[in-house]
């Protein structure tokens, strides 16, 4: 036997009459492997008694044995099971008439099943379990939670290339974060000090986007260390230390005369320029 | 097809499965330790960005990771010795392991030049620099700096990577080699027992991969026992925030396939 380059012409388009068997059998068993990966993971999330266990035996058992394995045993194994069935039952069945072919998309399927359920489980345990919960206590139905809320994110885990999620400054994520919020339109928006961890610029665009809010007359409830801020936007300001409310009014009270020395303390060391208006 | 099934034939393959279960170790233990060597070589490289070695690397990894093994071991066991003669080597008295051995080495090699590039790369380059500006030499900013953090991420790929060539090496039956599913194959054949032969060797192969993982798994809590994540890093990846999450997109990372990176 000597190596014959020439050869390798002639192999080549002989080979490549060969291609659609290959992509045929790809295709099948990657969408017949999602159907069984969803299904395999969403029983291992969900703890369904029996079931669930049967689902995660099944991809240990795949992902502990070499696929060939996998192919040999659908290959010898499924025949002789049908067979004893259709003899038992008589469904004059004949296992013989199962084309090659299908052994092939039976066991990759079978095996990229157990891959994909963990593929499909990693991305659906990374979204954050409140996340969920919240989305059902502002009323939406499961349906609504993980077409808008989880799968997006399982995505991003899994498919990183698919997922459109773009980079965007903290100030941005701020801003969507809020426009996120008021799309439900709610009746009351609190707000957890919307610009700490932002730098200087970002805070001025965050502030303005939560005063554009005020003016339309949203409710919001803010917690938040900018004074000038508060002193703006505010209709009534609560001053709070240590976990108890020191001093409350309305913005022209509390930081024009405050009554309690607590407050006179923090505004002469926080506004030491409101000292000085009027 | 084959004689009918008997629970019996499972046990009683069991111990002549297992008497070959030495060779399927060597052939993976082999092939690791060419794989790292070969691996880091590899890496560097493509790492430093050297002019020609860095294309010869690239060329070598995607083929590597573009074609089935199965090709792979063909390609070595029927072509180098073919090759070799030309310029008058002869090799094709070599024992079959040795071709066996030297093609997984080389493909798990592919494997691990990226994930040894991958997960140095991973590592902020900024805090390199940083290190030099601290007045570290090279060496001492590539151990005290970047060789932890890569370690971290490369640990649980690299347990992966065992798996998956523990699986692989079923393949090399195809050669002639008796490890065990060459083994199972003729046992099938002598007594025509097919499927009790392949269950006794999924359950041995599930049996090995299951203590591996648990091995390494071991390993990799004591290797990065003092991998504390910090909190800006655990907001960043929140994924990573449980260790279980971070192994399943490793596991999802290292995966096989994929032509590049």
């Amino acid at each position: 036997m000597k190596i014959d380059p020439s050869f390798i012409w002639t192999a080549l388009v002989q080979l490549l009459s060969a291609i659609p068997t290959t992509l045929v059998i790809t295709a099948v068993s990657v969408t017949a492997g999602f159907v069984i990966g969803l299904i395999t993971a969403l029983l291992r999330i969900y703890k369904i008694p029996v079931l669930g266990q049967i689902a995660s035996g099944y991809v240990t058992f795949i992902r502990g044995t070499p696929m060939l394995t996998h192919l040999l045993l659908i290959y010898f194994g499924l025949p002789m099971l049908l067979d004893a069935l259709s003899s038992q039952l008589g469904w004059g069945f004949k296992s013989s008439s199962i084309p090659m072919i299908g052994f092939a998309f039976i066991s990759f399927s079978i095996t990229a099943g157990a891959y994909m359920a963990e593929v499909i489980r990693s991305g659906l345990l990374a979204v954050n379990r409140g996340q969920l919960e919240a989305a059902y206590s502002i009323g939406m139905t499961t349906p609504q939670a993980l077409r808008r809320i989880i799968f997006p994110q399982a995505l991003a885990v899994s498919l990183p290339n698919l997922s459109n999620s773009v980079i965007v400054s903290g100030g941005q994520q701020q801003r969507v974060g809020i426009a996120r919020a008021l799309a439900l339109e709610p009746e009351v928006t609190l707000f957890d000090e919307p610009t700490s961890a932002l730098d200087p610029e970002l805070v001025g665009e965050v502030l303005a986007v939560i005063r554009k809010i005020a003016k339309e007359g949203i409710t919001m409830i803010v917690v938040t260390h900018e004074m000038g801020f508060a002193r703006d936007v505010a209709n009534h300001v609560v001053f709070m230390d240590g976990g108890v409310i020191v001093e409350e009014g309305t913005p022209a009270e509390l930081f024009n005369n405050p009554r309690e020395e607590r407050t006179k303390q923090f505004l002469k060391r926080i506004t030491p320029e409101l000292n000085y208006s009027i | 097809m084959g004689a009918p099934f008997d629970f019996t034939y499972i046990f009683s393959y069991f111990p002549k499965l297992l008497s070959t279960l030495g060779i399927t170790l060597l052939i993976v233990a082999g092939s690791l330790l060419v794989g790292i060597i070969l691996g880091f070589l590899i890496a560097l490289p493509r790492l430093y960005r050297i002019p020609v070695v860095n294309t010869l690397a690239r060329v070598y990894v995607s083929f590597f990771r573009g074609t089935p093994i199965l090709i792979q071991l063909f390609l070595f066991y029927y072509g180098l010795p073919e090759i070799l003669k030309l310029v008058h080597i002869d090799i094709s008295r070599a024992p079959v392991l040795v071709f066996v051995i030297l093609t997984y080495g080389l493909h798990t090699g592919a494997f691990m030049s990226e994930t040894i590039r991958a997960s140095v790369t991973a590592v902020d380059r900024g805090q390199v620099e940083a290190a030099y500006a601290m007045g570290m030499k090279g060496h001492q900013a590539f151990t005290r700096i970047v060789l932890p953090q890569a370690l971290a991420i490369a640990v649980p790929v690299f347990s992966n990577l065992v798996i998956a060539l523990l699986k692989d090496t079923s393949l090399a039956f195809t050669l002639g080699v008796m490890e065990m599913t060459g083994k199972a194959d003729t046992l099938g054949s002598l007594t025509q027992h097919f499927v009790e032969a392949y269950i006794s060797l999924a359950l041995i192969y599930l049996a090995v991969s299951f203590t591996l993982e648990k091995l390494l798994l071991t390993l990799e809590r004591r290797l990065l026992r003092h991998e504390q994540p910090d909190p800006a890093g655990q907001r960043r990846f929140r994924i990573q925030r449980k260790r279980s999450y971070r192994r399943m997109v490793a596991s999802i990372g290292s995966g096989k396939g994929g032509a590049d990176l």
